[in-house]
């Protein structure tokens, strides 16, 4: 989860809340490859060594299929997700700020939750699993089509991008006024 | 999410070894939980507090982190807030808003990947 939705023109930020008891808590909506925490669960299933023997005919030798038992699968279940409402606040709000050199923080929400966006990636945070997602063909899952990027990495980096257009931008609380250009040596402003 | 035992004799499939690895290494959409609190005495009001939030998951790529204070309200502290966001983990921190000997607050962090 991130940002749910971010305009075209970046002026309006859609999210959800991750506290499951919260009125804007809306995994029922959420895209098909987040899981939430909370509420999904995984469901174990047992098929029988006879139908299992059957499902992997002609995928496997004679010897494995005569050693196949009983069978544990595991399903995802997402029956008990939460309907919920979702967040909308335009990009100008007071309480968008950064609170580290690649962090954005969103306004608190009115359970007292804060979500915290990641806006900055490396080459090798690029290149995690999790974020250059491969592909693969429907009819043979071992022939990846293409190398797609983790949808909320576009939508975070075209926040980031929208915020530094505004001069809403990273000041590192370690500078000094020096540093961050606010006091210039020599000038008149005393 | 909960795992299920494995007892002799029985086959699994890739899916229920995948449903470990999973907590490992999180998948794209996957999330991790867990809980915080700090805690500090302060003697100057500008004073951060913070605790570091070390992950089960490695090798993936946090896209976001939520935190409350659900379990412990603010005790001189404001704003929960969390940074270096990375892989293996992250940052917990907050203002102090006076001095004090046991300022605090607690409660839930998730990071999305």
């Amino acid at each position: 989860m991130g940002l749910h939705h971010i305009t075209e023109d970046s002026t309006e930020l859609h999210f959800h809340c991750t506290n499951p008891d919260c009125e804007y808590h809306n995994c029922s909506n959420w895209e098909p490859y987040q899981r939430c925490e909370v509420h999904d669960a995984f469901v174990h299933v047992v098929v029988p060594a006879e139908e299992m023997r059957q499902r992997l005919m002609g995928t496997v030798g004679p010897e494995v299929l005569q050693n196949v038992t009983d069978t544990v699968l595991v399903q995802k279940n997402t029956d008990g997700r939460k309907d919920g409402r979702t967040r909308v606040i335009p990009i100008d709000h007071p309480d968008i700020e950064w609170t580290g050199p690649g962090v954005v923080a969103l306004p608190t929400c009115s359970c007292g939750t804060r979500m915290f966006l990641k806006v900055d990636f490396t080459e090798k945070e690029l290149a995690a699993h999790n974020i250059s997602v491969p592909v693969r063909d429907p009819n043979n899952a071992s022939i990846v089509t293409r190398i797609d990027q983790h949808p909320m990495v576009a939508r975070h980096k075209q926040l980031a991008e929208a915020l530094r257009a505004r001069g809403n931008v990273w000041v590192d609380p370690h500078q000094t006024p020096v540093e961050r250009g606010v006091i210039v040596h020599g000038s008149s402003e005393g | 999410m909960p795992q299920t035992l494995m007892h002799p004799g029985n086959t699994f499939y890739a899916s229920v070894l995948n449903g470990i690895l999973y907590i490992l290494q999180q998948p794209t959409g996957g999330q991790e939980t867990g809980k915080y609190e700090i805690e500090s005495n302060v003697y100057i009001s500008t004073a951060f507090v913070s605790c570091p939030i070390n992950t089960w998951s490695r090798n993936s790529t946090p896209v976001s982190a939520s935190v409350d204070t659900a379990d412990d309200a603010y005790v001189g502290l404001s704003s929960v807030t969390t940074g270096h966001l990375t892989m293996g983990g992250m940052q917990i921190f907050a203002a102090a808003t006076t001095t004090g000997a046991d300022l605090h607050c607690g409660g839930n962090w998730t990071i999305q990947y």
